[in-house]
């Protein structure tokens, strides 16, 4: 069975260039518009690895990282934050929380499949 | 805030980020109206303002994106975030908003001495982005020093 990856982001053309990339990697792919979708699916689906956004309307990445972070049933599911944004005092929060890596926006499809390989083999 | 050096960040920023797009930009005069406006606001502990960033005749098979109005959302919060990052590199940290998307037959950005603009021609139209930067008090950019990340880094925990 194909291992699936949440990408979590309220950019419908970012949602869909990973989706691309990955589903030619291998992987089944799934997609949530902001925080409260991804965690919502990140408790009701199979999900191996999660690529999420930081900064969203309704629940921000930091925060849902933070929701998911705190119940021990995901403790082992692999979040990495993909943003734009690059603050010490963010990624040092997203590494509190739990995340397992931060990337910087744009980043190159062998790149983001290389990375997600590093966690999830197809 | 010294203006020559927030004029040298967004500048790089612009051209760097459509760079990375496969947009090829000419500076050129804005006519100062757009189909498609972005704007994102910006606030920290010493600054605050606004980005915009407008187009005419964005290609959707030059962009690759289905939705224009997503595309220069996204375009406009990477702008943004990369500013950012080199405002934080000089001891000015912000935090983003979500953008705000507006979409219209002729959408005109009044000119004003506290813009700073930065008018491109593309293969398709035009592109024009502008940032109002507001600081709370006299600010003085720090000497650059190196990000934390930078475009395009993978940084595992």
């Amino acid at each position: 069975m194909k291992k699936k990856i949440l990408i979590v982001d309220d950019s419908s053309t970012i949602r869909l260039q990973v989706t691309k990339v990955l589903t030619k990697a291998g992987f089944d792919v799934a997609q949530a518009e902001d925080g409260v979708e991804g965690a919502d699916l990140i408790d009701r689906d199979e999900i191996s690895l999660v690529l999420c956004d930081v900064n969203m309307p309704r629940m921000n990445g930091l925060s849902m990282l933070e929701h998911v972070k705190s119940q021990a049933r995901h403790a082992g599911l692999p979040i990495l934050m993909v943003t734009t944004e690059g603050q010490s005092r963010l990624i040092r929060r997203a590494k509190d929380a739990g995340a397992k890596g931060w990337i910087v926006k744009p980043i190159s499809a062998e790149q983001l499949v290389a990375t997600v390989q590093k966690f999830v083999p197809a | 805030m010294q203006s020559k050096i927030v004029d040298a960040i967004v500048r790089e920023s612009v051209e760097s980020l459509f760079g990375t797009q496969g947009v090829a930009l000419t500076p050129a005069q804005s006519s100062g109206t757009f189909k498609v406006v972005a704007v994102v606001g910006f606030a920290g502990a010493r600054v605050r303002g606004s980005l915009g960033l407008g187009a005419t005749g964005i290609s959707e098979d030059l962009v690759g994106a289905d939705d224009i109005e997503d595309w220069i959302s996204e375009m406009a919060n990477q702008l943004l975030g990369r500013i950012g990052n080199r405002f934080a590199a000089r001891g000015v940290e912000v935090e983003l908003a979500v953008p705000m998307v507006l979409r219209g037959v002729e959408l005109r950005v009044e000119h004003s001495s506290v813009l700073l603009t930065y008018p491109f021609r593309t293969n398709d139209g035009e592109l024009c982005a502008w940032i109002d930067v507001r600081p709370f008090e006299r600010l003085e950019l720090a000497e650059h020093e190196a990000m934390p990340v930078s475009e395009g880094d993978v940084c595992l925990f």
